[in-house]
Protein backbone atom coordinates (compact mmCIF):
# COMPACT_ATOMS: atom_id res chain seq x y z
CA UNK A 1 0.00 0.00 0.00
CA UNK A 2 1.57 3.29 -1.08
CA UNK A 3 0.66 6.94 -1.32
CA UNK A 4 0.74 6.53 -5.11
CA UNK A 5 -2.15 4.13 -4.94
CA UNK A 6 -4.23 6.12 -2.45
CA UNK A 7 -3.30 9.78 -2.76
CA UNK A 8 -4.53 11.99 0.05
CA UNK A 9 -5.55 9.18 2.45
CA UNK A 10 -3.25 7.94 5.15
CA UNK A 11 -2.85 4.25 5.75
CA UNK A 12 -4.38 4.68 9.21
CA UNK A 13 -7.38 6.47 7.72
CA UNK A 14 -7.83 3.77 5.08
CA UNK A 15 -7.65 1.01 7.69
CA UNK A 16 -10.09 2.90 9.90
CA UNK A 17 -12.53 3.28 7.02
CA UNK A 18 -12.18 -0.40 6.19
CA UNK A 19 -12.75 -1.26 9.85
CA UNK A 20 -15.89 0.84 9.91
CA UNK A 21 -17.14 -0.57 6.60
CA UNK A 22 -16.98 -4.24 7.62
CA UNK A 23 -20.49 -5.66 8.13
CA UNK A 24 -19.43 -8.07 10.86
CA UNK A 25 -19.17 -6.57 14.35
CA UNK A 26 -15.52 -6.18 15.44
CA UNK A 27 -14.23 -5.31 18.88
CA UNK A 28 -10.67 -4.65 19.95
CA UNK A 29 -10.19 -5.47 23.60
CA UNK A 30 -7.46 -4.58 26.05
CA UNK A 31 -6.10 -7.43 28.25
CA UNK A 32 -8.54 -6.44 31.04
CA UNK A 33 -11.52 -6.89 28.66
CA UNK A 34 -12.04 -3.16 28.13
CA UNK A 35 -13.30 -2.41 24.66
CA UNK A 36 -10.85 -0.02 23.01
CA UNK A 37 -12.27 -0.01 19.52
CA UNK A 38 -15.60 -1.10 18.03
CA UNK A 39 -16.98 -0.63 14.53
CA UNK A 40 -20.47 0.68 13.68
CA UNK A 41 -21.71 -2.90 13.06
CA UNK A 42 -21.04 -3.52 16.77
CA UNK A 43 -23.23 -0.57 17.71
CA UNK A 44 -25.98 -1.97 15.47
CA UNK A 45 -25.62 -5.43 17.01
CA UNK A 46 -25.79 -4.17 20.60
CA UNK A 47 -28.22 -1.37 19.78
CA UNK A 48 -25.95 0.93 21.77
CA UNK A 49 -24.05 4.08 20.66
CA UNK A 50 -20.35 3.52 19.96
CA UNK A 51 -19.40 6.05 22.63
CA UNK A 52 -21.06 3.87 25.28
CA UNK A 53 -19.46 0.70 23.96
CA UNK A 54 -15.91 1.97 23.85
CA UNK A 55 -14.49 2.04 27.38
CA UNK A 56 -16.90 -0.57 28.70
CA UNK A 57 -15.97 -4.10 29.61
CA UNK A 58 -17.13 -6.59 27.04
CA UNK A 59 -18.89 -8.79 29.62
CA UNK A 60 -20.89 -5.75 30.81
CA UNK A 61 -21.99 -4.51 27.41
CA UNK A 62 -22.33 -7.82 25.56
CA UNK A 63 -23.29 -10.36 28.23
CA UNK A 64 -24.58 -7.97 30.92
CA UNK A 65 -22.58 -9.80 33.62
CA UNK A 66 -20.31 -8.31 36.32
CA UNK A 67 -17.31 -10.39 35.20
CA UNK A 68 -16.11 -12.55 32.32
CA UNK A 69 -18.52 -15.32 31.51
CA UNK A 70 -17.65 -18.88 32.32
CA UNK A 71 -15.55 -20.41 29.53
CA UNK A 72 -14.86 -16.97 28.04
CA UNK A 73 -12.69 -17.60 24.97
CA UNK A 74 -10.85 -14.32 25.54
CA UNK A 75 -9.58 -15.68 28.86
CA UNK A 76 -8.62 -18.84 27.00
CA UNK A 77 -6.85 -16.87 24.24
CA UNK A 78 -4.88 -14.97 26.89
CA UNK A 79 -3.55 -18.30 28.07
CA UNK A 80 -2.97 -20.00 24.72
CA UNK A 81 -2.07 -16.84 22.80
CA UNK A 82 -3.74 -18.53 19.87
CA UNK A 83 -6.98 -18.00 17.97
CA UNK A 84 -10.04 -19.17 19.94
CA UNK A 85 -13.63 -19.29 18.78
CA UNK A 86 -17.08 -20.17 19.99
CA UNK A 87 -20.69 -19.72 18.96
CA UNK A 88 -23.04 -17.48 20.83
CA UNK A 89 -26.67 -16.50 20.56
CA UNK A 90 -27.19 -12.77 20.76
CA UNK A 91 -30.68 -11.47 20.40
CA UNK A 92 -32.32 -13.81 17.92
CA UNK A 93 -29.16 -14.51 15.91
CA UNK A 94 -26.32 -16.96 16.07
CA UNK A 95 -22.73 -15.73 15.80
CA UNK A 96 -19.38 -17.40 15.40
CA UNK A 97 -17.05 -15.35 17.62
CA UNK A 98 -13.34 -15.49 16.70
CA UNK A 99 -10.78 -14.06 19.10
CA UNK A 100 -7.34 -13.33 17.63
CA UNK A 101 -4.78 -12.33 20.28
CA UNK A 102 -2.51 -9.37 19.48
CA UNK A 103 0.95 -9.88 20.94
CA UNK A 104 3.53 -7.23 21.79
CA UNK A 105 7.19 -7.36 20.80
CA UNK A 106 7.92 -9.28 23.98
CA UNK A 107 5.32 -11.89 22.99
CA UNK A 108 2.91 -10.83 25.69
CA UNK A 109 -0.73 -10.26 24.94
CA UNK A 110 -1.53 -6.60 24.53
CA UNK A 111 -5.06 -6.98 23.17
CA UNK A 112 -7.36 -9.12 21.08
CA UNK A 113 -9.54 -8.70 18.02
CA UNK A 114 -13.07 -10.10 18.37
CA UNK A 115 -14.88 -10.71 15.10
CA UNK A 116 -18.53 -11.85 15.22
CA UNK A 117 -19.79 -13.59 12.09
CA UNK A 118 -23.50 -14.16 11.63
CA UNK A 119 -23.99 -17.89 11.12
CA UNK A 120 -27.80 -18.00 11.07
CA UNK A 121 -27.90 -19.57 7.60
CA UNK A 122 -25.24 -22.16 8.45
CA UNK A 123 -27.00 -22.94 11.70
CA UNK A 124 -30.32 -23.39 9.87
CA UNK A 125 -28.70 -25.70 7.32
CA UNK A 126 -27.22 -27.75 10.15
CA UNK A 127 -30.56 -27.91 11.90
CA UNK A 128 -32.31 -28.90 8.66
CA UNK A 129 -29.67 -31.55 8.01
CA UNK A 130 -30.17 -32.89 11.52
CA UNK A 131 -33.94 -33.05 11.01
CA UNK A 132 -33.60 -34.70 7.59
CA UNK A 133 -31.03 -37.10 8.98
CA UNK A 134 -33.39 -38.06 11.79
CA UNK A 135 -36.23 -38.59 9.30
CA UNK A 136 -34.05 -40.79 7.08
CA UNK A 137 -32.80 -42.78 10.05
CA UNK A 138 -36.20 -43.33 11.63
CA UNK A 139 -38.27 -44.10 8.53
CA UNK A 140 -39.07 -47.79 8.12
CA UNK A 141 -38.55 -47.51 4.34
CA UNK A 142 -35.07 -48.29 3.04
CA UNK A 143 -33.28 -45.11 1.89
CA UNK A 144 -29.98 -45.69 0.15
CA UNK A 145 -27.53 -43.42 -1.60
CA UNK A 146 -25.12 -44.83 -4.12
CA UNK A 147 -22.34 -43.63 -6.40
CA UNK A 148 -23.18 -43.16 -10.07
CA UNK A 149 -21.63 -46.57 -10.77
CA UNK A 150 -23.77 -48.26 -8.14
CA UNK A 151 -21.68 -48.50 -4.95
CA UNK A 152 -23.40 -47.87 -1.64
CA UNK A 153 -22.64 -44.54 0.06
CA UNK A 154 -25.25 -44.63 2.80
CA UNK A 155 -27.69 -47.24 4.09
CA UNK A 156 -30.34 -46.26 6.66
CA UNK A 157 -31.92 -48.30 9.46
CA UNK A 158 -34.96 -49.06 7.29
CA UNK A 159 -32.61 -50.68 4.76
CA UNK A 160 -30.90 -52.64 7.54
CA UNK A 161 -34.21 -53.94 8.87
CA UNK A 162 -35.86 -54.64 5.52
CA UNK A 163 -32.90 -56.07 3.62
CA UNK A 164 -31.00 -57.66 6.48
CA UNK A 165 -27.55 -56.11 5.82
CA UNK A 166 -25.99 -53.55 8.20
CA UNK A 167 -24.80 -50.17 6.94
CA UNK A 168 -21.25 -51.21 7.80
CA UNK A 169 -21.53 -54.29 5.61
CA UNK A 170 -22.99 -52.44 2.65
CA UNK A 171 -21.05 -49.15 2.60
CA UNK A 172 -18.72 -49.28 -0.41
CA UNK A 173 -20.27 -52.53 -1.67
CA UNK A 174 -21.90 -52.85 -5.07
CA UNK A 175 -25.67 -52.46 -4.94
CA UNK A 176 -25.87 -55.40 -7.37
CA UNK A 177 -25.58 -57.59 -4.27
CA UNK A 178 -29.29 -57.07 -3.54
CA UNK A 179 -30.48 -57.09 -7.17
CA UNK A 180 -31.71 -60.36 -8.74
CA UNK A 181 -29.51 -61.44 -11.63
CA UNK A 182 -32.20 -60.94 -14.27
CA UNK A 183 -32.64 -57.30 -13.19
CA UNK A 184 -28.98 -56.24 -12.97
CA UNK A 185 -28.64 -55.03 -16.54
CA UNK A 186 -31.86 -53.05 -16.18
CA UNK A 187 -30.46 -51.38 -13.05
CA UNK A 188 -27.25 -50.38 -14.84
CA UNK A 189 -29.32 -48.86 -17.63
CA UNK A 190 -31.35 -46.92 -15.05
CA UNK A 191 -28.16 -45.54 -13.47
CA UNK A 192 -26.91 -44.44 -16.90
CA UNK A 193 -30.23 -42.78 -17.60
CA UNK A 194 -30.00 -40.78 -14.35
CA UNK A 195 -26.44 -39.72 -15.15
CA UNK A 196 -27.63 -38.43 -18.51
CA UNK A 197 -30.07 -36.26 -16.58
CA UNK A 198 -33.13 -38.19 -17.78
CA UNK A 199 -36.09 -38.49 -15.49
CA UNK A 200 -36.74 -41.96 -14.06
CA UNK A 201 -40.34 -42.77 -13.18
CA UNK A 202 -41.17 -44.59 -9.97
CA UNK A 203 -40.83 -48.31 -10.69
CA UNK A 204 -41.93 -51.60 -9.19
CA UNK A 205 -39.19 -54.20 -8.97
CA UNK A 206 -37.69 -56.97 -6.87
CA UNK A 207 -34.72 -57.08 -4.48
CA UNK A 208 -33.07 -59.89 -2.52
CA UNK A 209 -32.96 -59.96 1.25
CA UNK A 210 -29.92 -61.31 3.07
CA UNK A 211 -31.83 -64.57 3.75
CA UNK A 212 -32.47 -64.97 0.02
CA UNK A 213 -36.13 -64.01 0.10
CA UNK A 214 -37.25 -61.97 -2.88
CA UNK A 215 -39.19 -58.84 -1.92
CA UNK A 216 -41.26 -56.61 -4.18
CA UNK A 217 -40.50 -52.88 -3.87
CA UNK A 218 -41.53 -49.61 -5.41
CA UNK A 219 -38.41 -47.52 -6.10
CA UNK A 220 -37.96 -43.77 -6.48
CA UNK A 221 -34.55 -42.81 -7.86
CA UNK A 222 -33.26 -39.27 -8.05
CA UNK A 223 -29.86 -37.75 -8.79
CA UNK A 224 -27.71 -36.14 -6.08
CA UNK A 225 -26.23 -33.05 -7.76
CA UNK A 226 -23.23 -30.96 -6.71
CA UNK A 227 -23.02 -27.14 -7.01
CA UNK A 228 -22.16 -27.46 -10.70
CA UNK A 229 -25.19 -29.64 -11.39
CA UNK A 230 -23.06 -32.75 -11.90
CA UNK A 231 -24.50 -36.07 -10.68
CA UNK A 232 -22.33 -37.23 -7.80
CA UNK A 233 -24.67 -39.89 -6.52
CA UNK A 234 -28.14 -41.39 -6.67
CA UNK A 235 -30.70 -41.37 -3.90
CA UNK A 236 -32.95 -44.42 -3.78
CA UNK A 237 -36.13 -44.53 -1.69
CA UNK A 238 -37.66 -48.00 -1.50
CA UNK A 239 -41.09 -49.06 -0.29
CA UNK A 240 -41.82 -52.69 0.54
CA UNK A 241 -44.83 -53.82 -1.52
CA UNK A 242 -45.13 -57.32 -0.07
CA UNK A 243 -48.21 -56.55 1.98
CA UNK A 244 -49.85 -54.50 -0.75
CA UNK A 245 -49.27 -57.26 -3.31
CA UNK A 246 -50.67 -59.85 -0.94
CA UNK A 247 -53.74 -57.70 -0.41
CA UNK A 248 -54.09 -57.21 -4.17
CA UNK A 249 -53.99 -60.96 -4.78
CA UNK A 250 -56.52 -61.53 -1.99
CA UNK A 251 -58.73 -58.85 -3.50
CA UNK A 252 -58.63 -60.56 -6.90
CA UNK A 253 -59.57 -63.87 -5.31
CA UNK A 254 -62.34 -62.12 -3.41
CA UNK A 255 -63.72 -60.45 -6.54
CA UNK A 256 -63.76 -63.79 -8.40
CA UNK A 257 -65.50 -65.56 -5.54
CA UNK A 258 -67.90 -62.67 -5.04
CA UNK A 259 -68.82 -62.77 -8.74
CA UNK A 260 -69.61 -66.45 -8.48
CA UNK A 261 -71.34 -66.33 -5.13
CA UNK A 262 -73.07 -62.99 -5.56
CA UNK A 263 -73.48 -61.75 -9.15
CA UNK A 264 -74.67 -64.97 -10.78
CA UNK A 265 -77.04 -66.08 -8.00
CA UNK A 266 -78.49 -62.57 -7.80
CA UNK A 267 -79.15 -62.77 -11.53
CA UNK A 268 -81.02 -66.04 -10.98
CA UNK A 269 -83.08 -64.39 -8.24
CA UNK A 270 -83.83 -61.36 -10.43
CA UNK A 271 -84.99 -63.53 -13.35
CA UNK A 272 -87.04 -65.77 -11.03
CA UNK A 273 -88.83 -62.77 -9.54
CA UNK A 274 -89.59 -61.50 -13.04
CA UNK A 275 -91.03 -64.88 -13.98
CA UNK A 276 -93.07 -65.06 -10.77
CA UNK A 277 -94.49 -61.60 -11.45
CA UNK A 278 -95.37 -62.59 -15.03
CA UNK A 279 -97.06 -65.79 -13.89
CA UNK A 280 -99.07 -63.91 -11.28
CA UNK A 281 -100.06 -61.20 -13.75
CA UNK A 282 -101.18 -63.88 -16.19
CA UNK A 283 -103.26 -65.50 -13.48
CA UNK A 284 -101.27 -68.73 -13.68
CA UNK A 285 -100.40 -68.66 -9.97
CA UNK A 286 -102.55 -67.38 -7.11
CA UNK A 287 -101.54 -65.05 -4.24
CA UNK A 288 -100.48 -67.90 -1.99
CA UNK A 289 -98.23 -69.35 -4.67
CA UNK A 290 -96.85 -65.88 -5.36
CA UNK A 291 -96.01 -65.60 -1.67
CA UNK A 292 -94.36 -69.05 -1.65
CA UNK A 293 -92.27 -68.20 -4.70
CA UNK A 294 -91.17 -64.90 -3.23
CA UNK A 295 -90.25 -66.57 0.05
CA UNK A 296 -87.99 -68.96 -1.88
CA UNK A 297 -86.18 -66.05 -3.46
CA UNK A 298 -85.85 -64.37 -0.04
CA UNK A 299 -84.26 -67.55 1.33
CA UNK A 300 -81.89 -67.65 -1.64
CA UNK A 301 -80.92 -64.03 -0.94
CA UNK A 302 -80.38 -64.76 2.77
CA UNK A 303 -78.15 -67.68 1.88
CA UNK A 304 -76.14 -65.48 -0.49
CA UNK A 305 -75.59 -62.94 2.32
CA UNK A 306 -74.44 -65.79 4.58
CA UNK A 307 -72.06 -67.00 1.84
CA UNK A 308 -70.56 -63.54 1.42
CA UNK A 309 -70.11 -63.22 5.18
CA UNK A 310 -68.30 -66.56 5.26
CA UNK A 311 -66.14 -65.46 2.34
CA UNK A 312 -65.21 -62.21 4.10
CA UNK A 313 -64.36 -64.04 7.29
CA UNK A 314 -62.21 -66.60 5.51
CA UNK A 315 -60.25 -63.78 3.85
CA UNK A 316 -59.79 -61.97 7.16
CA UNK A 317 -58.61 -65.16 8.87
CA UNK A 318 -56.18 -65.95 6.06
CA UNK A 319 -54.59 -62.49 5.91
CA UNK A 320 -52.72 -60.99 8.87
CA UNK A 321 -52.01 -57.73 7.06
CA UNK A 322 -55.58 -56.43 6.93
CA UNK A 323 -55.85 -53.18 8.94
CA UNK A 324 -57.83 -53.52 12.17
CA UNK A 325 -60.62 -51.17 11.03
CA UNK A 326 -61.20 -53.24 7.86
CA UNK A 327 -60.92 -56.47 9.83
CA UNK A 328 -63.75 -55.33 12.12
CA UNK A 329 -65.83 -54.24 9.15
CA UNK A 330 -65.38 -57.53 7.28
CA UNK A 331 -66.06 -59.55 10.42
CA UNK A 332 -69.25 -57.54 11.04
CA UNK A 333 -67.90 -56.44 14.42
CA UNK A 334 -68.95 -53.25 16.16
CA UNK B 1 -79.15 -84.55 -31.39
CA UNK B 2 -80.78 -83.58 -28.11
CA UNK B 3 -82.20 -85.47 -25.15
CA UNK B 4 -85.56 -85.88 -26.90
CA UNK B 5 -84.08 -87.37 -30.04
CA UNK B 6 -81.71 -89.73 -28.27
CA UNK B 7 -83.14 -93.22 -28.13
CA UNK B 8 -80.68 -94.65 -25.64
CA UNK B 9 -79.60 -93.65 -22.20
CA UNK B 10 -77.94 -90.29 -22.35
CA UNK B 11 -77.00 -87.48 -19.98
CA UNK B 12 -77.18 -83.84 -21.07
CA UNK B 13 -76.16 -80.54 -19.54
CA UNK B 14 -78.47 -77.75 -20.68
CA UNK B 15 -77.05 -74.25 -20.27
CA UNK B 16 -79.77 -71.69 -20.58
CA UNK B 17 -80.28 -67.95 -20.29
CA UNK B 18 -81.54 -67.36 -16.71
CA UNK B 19 -84.69 -65.79 -18.16
CA UNK B 20 -85.44 -68.98 -20.15
CA UNK B 21 -84.75 -71.58 -17.48
CA UNK B 22 -88.42 -72.25 -16.69
CA UNK B 23 -89.30 -72.53 -20.36
CA UNK B 24 -86.41 -74.95 -20.98
CA UNK B 25 -87.67 -77.12 -18.14
CA UNK B 26 -91.23 -77.11 -19.56
CA UNK B 27 -90.08 -77.91 -23.09
CA UNK B 28 -87.86 -80.82 -22.05
CA UNK B 29 -90.47 -82.36 -19.74
CA UNK B 30 -93.25 -81.90 -22.30
CA UNK B 31 -91.23 -83.56 -25.05
CA UNK B 32 -90.05 -86.45 -22.90
CA UNK B 33 -93.52 -87.25 -21.58
CA UNK B 34 -94.94 -87.03 -25.09
CA UNK B 35 -92.57 -89.86 -25.97
CA UNK B 36 -93.88 -91.85 -23.03
CA UNK B 37 -90.94 -91.16 -20.77
CA UNK B 38 -91.64 -90.60 -17.08
CA UNK B 39 -89.76 -87.75 -15.42
CA UNK B 40 -88.33 -87.34 -11.94
CA UNK B 41 -87.95 -83.58 -11.46
CA UNK B 42 -85.50 -82.37 -8.80
CA UNK B 43 -86.35 -78.74 -8.17
CA UNK B 44 -84.25 -76.29 -6.15
CA UNK B 45 -85.81 -73.03 -7.34
CA UNK B 46 -89.45 -73.32 -8.50
CA UNK B 47 -91.78 -74.97 -5.95
CA UNK B 48 -93.38 -78.21 -7.15
CA UNK B 49 -96.86 -76.74 -6.61
CA UNK B 50 -96.18 -74.10 -9.26
CA UNK B 51 -94.47 -76.55 -11.61
CA UNK B 52 -97.55 -78.77 -11.31
CA UNK B 53 -99.76 -75.89 -12.46
CA UNK B 54 -97.42 -75.01 -15.32
CA UNK B 55 -97.10 -78.64 -16.48
CA UNK B 56 -100.84 -79.15 -16.29
CA UNK B 57 -101.46 -76.03 -18.35
CA UNK B 58 -98.99 -77.32 -20.93
CA UNK B 59 -100.84 -80.60 -21.10
CA UNK B 60 -98.14 -82.69 -19.48
CA UNK B 61 -99.62 -85.86 -18.01
CA UNK B 62 -98.96 -85.56 -14.29
CA UNK B 63 -99.11 -89.31 -13.73
CA UNK B 64 -95.73 -89.46 -15.45
CA UNK B 65 -94.20 -86.89 -13.12
CA UNK B 66 -92.55 -87.32 -9.73
CA UNK B 67 -91.17 -84.27 -7.95
CA UNK B 68 -88.31 -84.08 -5.50
CA UNK B 69 -88.90 -80.63 -4.07
CA UNK B 70 -85.82 -79.36 -2.20
CA UNK B 71 -86.98 -75.79 -1.73
CA UNK B 72 -90.59 -75.53 -0.51
CA UNK B 73 -90.05 -76.92 3.00
CA UNK B 74 -86.83 -74.92 3.41
CA UNK B 75 -88.53 -71.67 2.44
CA UNK B 76 -91.90 -72.05 4.15
CA UNK B 77 -90.85 -74.19 7.11
CA UNK B 78 -93.69 -76.62 6.36
CA UNK B 79 -95.05 -78.65 3.46
CA UNK B 80 -98.57 -78.85 2.03
CA UNK B 81 -100.52 -81.91 3.18
CA UNK B 82 -101.24 -84.84 0.88
CA UNK B 83 -99.36 -83.87 -2.23
CA UNK B 84 -99.19 -86.85 -4.61
CA UNK B 85 -96.03 -87.88 -6.44
CA UNK B 86 -93.86 -85.46 -4.48
CA UNK B 87 -90.97 -85.95 -2.06
CA UNK B 88 -90.04 -82.92 -0.02
CA UNK B 89 -86.53 -82.58 1.35
CA UNK B 90 -85.63 -80.16 4.09
CA UNK B 91 -82.83 -78.12 2.55
CA UNK B 92 -81.20 -77.79 -0.90
CA UNK B 93 -77.82 -77.98 0.83
CA UNK B 94 -78.56 -81.36 2.43
CA UNK B 95 -77.11 -83.63 -0.25
CA UNK B 96 -77.47 -86.81 1.81
CA UNK B 97 -81.21 -86.32 2.09
CA UNK B 98 -81.45 -85.29 -1.56
CA UNK B 99 -79.41 -88.33 -2.65
CA UNK B 100 -81.65 -90.68 -0.66
CA UNK B 101 -84.79 -89.07 -2.13
CA UNK B 102 -83.43 -89.47 -5.68
CA UNK B 103 -82.40 -93.09 -5.02
CA UNK B 104 -85.85 -93.90 -3.64
CA UNK B 105 -87.61 -92.26 -6.58
CA UNK B 106 -85.40 -94.14 -9.05
CA UNK B 107 -86.15 -97.44 -7.31
CA UNK B 108 -89.87 -96.86 -7.81
CA UNK B 109 -89.45 -95.87 -11.45
CA UNK B 110 -91.23 -97.53 -14.29
CA UNK B 111 -89.42 -98.14 -17.55
CA UNK B 112 -88.32 -95.19 -19.63
CA UNK B 113 -87.52 -92.66 -16.99
CA UNK B 114 -85.55 -89.45 -17.10
CA UNK B 115 -84.08 -87.53 -14.15
CA UNK B 116 -84.26 -83.75 -14.59
CA UNK B 117 -82.14 -81.64 -12.19
CA UNK B 118 -83.29 -78.01 -12.09
CA UNK B 119 -80.86 -76.48 -11.45
CA UNK B 120 -77.14 -76.92 -10.73
CA UNK B 121 -76.61 -73.15 -10.68
CA UNK B 122 -79.22 -72.64 -7.93
CA UNK B 123 -77.57 -75.40 -5.93
CA UNK B 124 -74.38 -73.31 -6.01
CA UNK B 125 -76.07 -70.82 -3.68
CA UNK B 126 -76.16 -73.55 -1.03
CA UNK B 127 -73.06 -75.61 -1.71
CA UNK B 128 -69.46 -75.27 -2.78
CA UNK B 129 -68.37 -76.26 -6.29
CA UNK B 130 -66.34 -79.30 -5.09
CA UNK B 131 -69.35 -80.70 -3.17
CA UNK B 132 -71.65 -80.19 -6.13
CA UNK B 133 -69.14 -81.85 -8.43
CA UNK B 134 -69.03 -84.94 -6.16
CA UNK B 135 -72.83 -85.04 -5.98
CA UNK B 136 -73.20 -84.78 -9.77
CA UNK B 137 -70.73 -87.67 -10.14
CA UNK B 138 -72.82 -89.72 -7.70
CA UNK B 139 -76.11 -89.05 -9.54
CA UNK B 140 -74.50 -89.59 -12.94
CA UNK B 141 -73.24 -93.03 -11.85
CA UNK B 142 -76.77 -93.95 -10.77
CA UNK B 143 -78.23 -92.79 -14.09
CA UNK B 144 -75.60 -94.77 -16.01
CA UNK B 145 -76.20 -97.93 -13.94
CA UNK B 146 -79.94 -97.75 -14.48
CA UNK B 147 -79.48 -96.97 -18.17
CA UNK B 148 -81.91 -94.04 -18.13
CA UNK B 149 -81.78 -90.45 -19.35
CA UNK B 150 -80.56 -87.52 -17.30
CA UNK B 151 -80.67 -83.74 -17.69
CA UNK B 152 -78.81 -81.16 -15.65
CA UNK B 153 -80.07 -77.62 -16.08
CA UNK B 154 -77.87 -74.62 -15.39
CA UNK B 155 -78.09 -70.88 -15.87
CA UNK B 156 -75.65 -69.40 -18.35
CA UNK B 157 -72.48 -68.24 -16.54
CA UNK B 158 -73.93 -69.83 -13.41
CA UNK B 159 -71.03 -72.28 -12.98
CA UNK B 160 -67.40 -71.51 -12.35
CA UNK B 161 -65.05 -72.65 -15.13
CA UNK B 162 -63.72 -75.64 -13.18
CA UNK B 163 -67.16 -77.01 -12.26
CA UNK B 164 -68.39 -76.48 -15.81
CA UNK B 165 -65.40 -78.42 -17.14
CA UNK B 166 -65.97 -81.24 -14.65
CA UNK B 167 -69.66 -81.62 -15.45
CA UNK B 168 -69.00 -81.29 -19.17
CA UNK B 169 -66.54 -84.16 -18.96
CA UNK B 170 -69.03 -86.61 -17.44
CA UNK B 171 -72.16 -85.81 -19.48
CA UNK B 172 -72.67 -87.01 -23.04
CA UNK B 173 -73.48 -83.62 -24.45
CA UNK B 174 -73.58 -79.96 -23.43
CA UNK B 175 -76.46 -78.01 -24.97
CA UNK B 176 -76.06 -74.24 -24.92
CA UNK B 177 -79.25 -72.47 -25.79
CA UNK B 178 -78.87 -69.30 -27.80
CA UNK B 179 -80.22 -66.11 -26.30
CA UNK B 180 -83.36 -64.76 -27.86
Amino acid sequence: MTDTNKPGISEYEMLKRTFNAIEDPIFYLAPDSTIIHANPASAALLNTPLEEIVGSHCYQIVHHTPSNIRGCPFIQAKKTKKRESYTVNLGSHWYQVTIDPVLGDDGELIGAVHILTNIDSIKKIHELRAVLGAIIETTPDPIISETPDGHVISWNKGAEETLGYTAEEMRGESIQRIIPEDLRQQHLETLAKIQRGERVEQMETRRIRRDGEIIEFSLSLSPILDDRGITTGIAVIMHDLTEIKKAQRALLAYITEAALRLKNPIEIIARSIEEIADLHMAGEIDDEELNTSLMIQVRHAEKIIENIRELQQSIVLDLDEIPQSYRKFLMDEE
Amino acid sequence: MDIIESEDSAIFLYISDPARMKQTNLDIVANLTTKGIACIIVTTNIPSSILTKLYTKKGIPMDRIHFIDAITKYSLGSIPAEVPNTTFTSNPGNLTELGIAISEALKKRKDNTALIFDSVSTLLIYLSSPNISKFIHFITNKIRLLDIKGVYLSAEKGLDPLLLAQISSIVDMVMEEENE
